[in-house]
């Protein structure tokens, strides 16, 4: 194993945690509202505008860290007003050909209004850390890109353990894996969905601001994240946690090794291709349970 | 306790349950018979709060709860055993249990009552950290009948608990379902494909026959009719 | 069973989703008037250029409005439609047939992007509608003979000229490598600089493409890294190339980077600030030429009517676009109302355009292209305050700074 091939996995690692982050909040809408959000890298958008602010108003690294916690807060809550005002009213009577579309008018509606608010120039996040770079022996990076990565593992473990742990967790993954049973449990399912589209959305916000760090914010940054969000629901398991971070992983290791290795102008289309692969072979995804279960 | 009067259910156009009226008394144990598709599963659901009622009244202990969220009647008592168990697949047995008691805010009775239901199944607590999905129908069932029952109810209503068991596991079932009923004095709403036994256990039985109550009797009369022999019993 | 409401809800939601994207494409929308003479002016509106787009837009109200206020042509006012290609062949194509055969407008002008305007030119020359194209630089938009089509910049030959006197004389990389968008823009670079290496004996490692509007660089920055070329070139718009910076800063890699020039916007430097030290391109910057009063004239009339911004290349060219467009309009005389008599009238002014304007003499050569706009190399150096700035460094004659070899990052003092 050469250094090469080292930094790559290591570059595919820490993009691809950014990926998990904003799948995890999209599969688990999807597990529990049935609900294919199109809006979800909006919702990264939303949060990394969130930081352009913070860190002119903070800025350093305490002004990063605070704007990782405002994200989390203000998308999550924006995640709770729409489900509230466009989701749920429209969830029980409409199929879910209706709800893409609907998602897709939130998804629209938000880019209009960041253009209109923000601009269309792109921003960057100044590196709070100066610029720091980390020479771990055989590959080598940035201390923000570590950061980004700890950040990734972070809310995912803190995510764990909250569905693992709390009530509420529980509760939300029963509903996802049977919702009729959740009812019979008692479980409040608008109470559910509203945590879970929350808690997704807040996933996405705080996943917005470690992407707006690692590469750059404006208005439509939020397609690419979602394309790549679906694409790791696919390969983990529609529904699936543990598969969607696995997937968002496996597909940034993915794409930097079949960049540097097959072609840089495929580097996109390799993970889409990886994705068919396990399709073909295992259709409900790589962590996915047999169909009807 | 439960009286149902005149309830209509439909799904779309198609009415399921036509102006049906049964009752249950506290400490009963009523049996509720009908053919497949008869509309025993969307009576149980409209009780749990699952499907809406068009029309009639669903009164428990004097209060009308026909049409409020599910979690409303689940914290009053009213507590289902679905068909097919249901049990959460990719949560642990421990984990299921724990969302039978999610309503529940007495730790110590739910710990009590966790105890009581390991007694009961012990093979359950053998396999308190194993994933529910894993299981046989026979245990599945087993962790469908013990949630239920940490969800502390006043009314359990068992939603044809012996489908597709081998006859030695459904025995076990039998069993358990009337030592709870016995022990345990809990008043039980009964679905049931096995006539024969859900007759002689049960102090009234209800048939119901293409969305509408046909015939109404203690279990004993029931089982010595005629036309229930036919229909029901396969004599 | 839907209710009545229900349909009657699904549909004002899809309503208002169709009019949330209508109210998208009129960000780009103007106002209209009685007979107005009618302009039609293709770009990348929305999409990762619309900020540039917009530069160039601005520039061109500028024009627009100096026209207008002079109560129009032929007492008539002028009026812009504009079409969005958001950058996309087919989108673009569409655009243009929009504004040619249903806004009936009587020239095209704007562009960017050249693969748009290699197929948005053909149309138009088809439609026998002038096309005068702004910013894009491939040869092949003005190399295929079509006489109604012309450009107001240079080409990347042209672009690409003053870099290649400068490798050959000054830098002599013996060791290069290509990274550049997957576009007729970043292809069309790349041969042109690929046989200018080939003339100076460099050898070519790598050729390295990328989609546009890919964010993430740290596997081709890996790689390039390991190759250690002493020149990238690096044919990319802002937002990728400023990402480029960013991310080569990240895992530490320093080379001469060189791009073509466009990528040098204020929001270039907004988003990369020290980080972008020492990249070079081309420009025509029209700040950068305050010396010529022509410029200095746009520049001034820009910022009183931008109070606070400052006129970058896109500004300039579109300025410079429309003032060609307007002048070939008013010297082939008031329209008569045959749309097709019209556009050849203007196509045939067009051909004997000369004027003096931002980015210089503006003189068409035969097939269209203009020849005279010439620009010169710049660097990104800092100033005290560690803010970057291009500076021309050649030819010897224009330069305003001498070129300064990238140091390692650990060495350089602005973070
Ligand atoms: N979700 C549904 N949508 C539409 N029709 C339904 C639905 N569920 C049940 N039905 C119909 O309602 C009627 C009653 O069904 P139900 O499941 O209540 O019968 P059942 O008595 O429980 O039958 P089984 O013994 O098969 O469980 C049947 O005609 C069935 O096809
Ligand atoms: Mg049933």
């Amino acid at each position: 194993m050469d250094s090469l091939f080292l930094q790559q996995v290591l570059n595919g690692l820490i993009t691809g945690s950014v990926y998990s982050l904003i799948a995890i909040g999209l599969t688990m809408i999807f597990g529990v509202m049935k609900i294919s959000n199109f809006a979800q890298g909006d919702y990264s958008m939303v949060g990394a505008y969130t930081a352009v602010f913070v860190m002119a108003w903070v800025g350093g690294w305490l002004g990063w860290i605070g704007s990782v916690v405002a994200a989390a807060a203000v998308v999550g809550l924006l995640g709770v007003v729409t489900e509230r005002l466009v989701f749920r009213p429209l969830m029980t009577r409409w199929t879910d050909i209706d709800m893409i579309m609907v998602s897709i008018g939130l998804f629209i509606l938000l880019d209009n209004l960041a253009q209109l608010f923000f601009g269309a120039t792109p921003r960057m996040i100044g590196d709070p850390f100066g610029g720091t770079t980390v020479n771990l022996g055989v590959a080598s990076t940035s201390l923000l890109r570590l950061f980004c990565f700890f950040f990734a593992g972070v809310t995912i473990f803190c995510l764990e353990l909250f569905l693992n742990r709390s009530r509420m967790g529980v509760a939300i993954r029963a509903t996802s894996q049977n919702r009729f049973a959740a009812q019979l449990m008692g479980i409040d399912i608008n109470q559910v969905y509203r945590i879970t589209f929350g808690v997704g959305a807040l996933l996405a916000g705080v996943g917005g601001v470690l992407y707006g760090t690692l590469f750059a914010i404006y208005p439509t940054m939020g397609a690419l994240p979602t394309l790549k969000a679906f694409a790791v629901t696919i390969l983990g398991g529609m529904g699936n946690i543990r598969g969607a971070i696995w997937g968002g992983l496996i597909l940034g290791v993915a794409e930097a090794l079949g960049g540097n290795y097959i072609a840089m102008e495929y580097k996109q289309a390799i993970g889409f291709f990886i994705i068919i692969l396990v399709l073909l072979v295992k259709p409900s995804g790589l962590f996915g349970r047999k169909e009807g279960a | 306790m439960l009286n149902i009067e005149n309830l209509k259910v439909a799904y779309g156009k198609a009415v399921a349950l036509h102006d049906v009226s049964m009752r249950v008394e506290e400490g009963e144990l009523v049996t509720l018979l009908g053919s497949n598709g008869a509309g025993k599963s969307t009576l149980l659901k409209t009780i749990s709060g699952i499907n809406r009622a068009l029309d009639g009244r669903i009164v428990w202990n004097g209060k009308e709860i026909q049409n409020q969220p599910s979690h409303l009647i689940v914290n009053q008592g009213i507590i289902q055993v679905p068909e097919g168990r249901a049990v959460f697949p990719d949560l642990t047995v421990a984990e299921n249990l724990r969302m039978g008691a999610f309503t529940r805010r007495d730790e110590d009775g739910v710990a009590r009552d966790l105890k009581e239901v390991f007694d009961l199944f012990p093979r359950l607590k053998e396999r308190r950290a194993q994933l529910a999905g894993t299981m046989s129908g026979g245990e599945a069932q087993m962790l469908a009948i013990a949630r239920g029952l940490l969800s502390n109810p006043k009314l359990l209503m068992l939603d044809e608990p012996s489908l597709g068991l081998a006859p030695v596991v459904r025995e076990a079932i039998y069993r358990v379902i009337q030592q709870i009923y016995q022990e345990k004095g809990i008043t039980i709403l009964l679905v049931e494909q096995n006539a024969r036994w859900a007759l002689k256990v049960a102090t009234r039985a209800y048939i119901l026959e293409n969305g509408r109550v046909t015939m109404e009797d203690t279990g004993a009369a029931l089982a010595a009719n005629p036309d229930v022999q036919r229909a029901y019993l396969g004599h | 069973m839907p209710s009545k409401e229900e349909k009657f809800m699904k549909k004002s939601v899809i309503l208002l989703t169709a009019l949330f994207l209508l109210v998208g494409l009129a960000v780009a929308g103007p106002a209209s008037a009685a007979d107005p003479i009618k302009i039609g002016i293709l770009g990348p509106f929305t999409g990762s250029l619309a900020f540039n787009a917009g530069e160039m837009k601005k520039g061109m109200e500028l024009a627009l409005d100096e026209v207008n206020a002079k109560g129009g042509l032929f007492g008539q006012k002028v009026e812009i439609v504009y079409g969005d290609s958001e950058c996309k062949p087919d989108k673009g194509l569409a655009a243009v047939k929009k504004l040619v055969t249903r806004d009936k407008v009587l020239v095209v002008g704007g562009g960017y992007c050249s693969s748009v305007n290699i197929a948005a030119s053909e149309f138009c020359h088809y439609e026998q509608t002038p096309d005068v194209v702004a910013i894009a630089i491939s040869p092949t938009i003005t190399n295929r003979g079509y006489n109604y089509v012309f450009r107001t910049s240079p080409n990347s030959p042209m672009f690409l000229m003053g870099i290649n006197k400068w490798l050959a004389d000054v830098k002599k990389p013996k060791v290069v490598a290509f990274f550049m968008e997957n576009s007729d823009y970043g292809r069309d670079g790349q041969k042109i600089w690929e046989a200018a290496s080939k003339k100076i004996g460099a050898k070519v490692v790598a050729n390295l493409y990328f989609e546009i509007g890919d964010t993430d660089f740290t596997t081709q920055i890996s790689k390039l890294k390991e190759l250690k070329p002493d020149v990238v070139f690096n044919i990319a718009s802002t937002t990728e190339a400023a990402l480029i910076q960013k991310q080569a800063k990240e895992l530490d890699f320093v080379t001469q980077w060189i791009g073509v020039g466009g990528q040098f916007t204020q929001a270039y430097f907004k988003m990369t600030g020290p980080i972008s030290q020492y990249a070079m391109g081309s420009s025509l910057e029209p700040t950068k030429a305050m010396k010529d009063p022509v410029t200095a004239a746009f520049v001034k009339a820009y910022q009183a009517k931008y109070p606070g911004s400052r006129p970058g290349i896109f500004s300039s060219q579109g300025f410079d676009n429309l003032k060609v467009i307007l002048n070939a309009v008013e010297r082939a005389g008031k329209p008569g109302g045959n749309l097709s008599k019209d556009r050849t009238k203007i196509k045939d002014a067009l051909m004997s355009t000369d004027m003096k304007l931002s980015q210089g003499t503006i003189k068409f050569g035969k097939d269209g292209q203009v020849y005279t706009v010439l620009p010169s190399v710049v660097q990104v150096q800092l100033d005290k305050d560690c803010k970057p700035d291009t500076q021309i460094i050649y030819p010897m004659e224009r330069a305003a700074a001498k070129y300064e070899t990238p140091k390692p990052w650990s060495e350089r003092k602005c973070k």
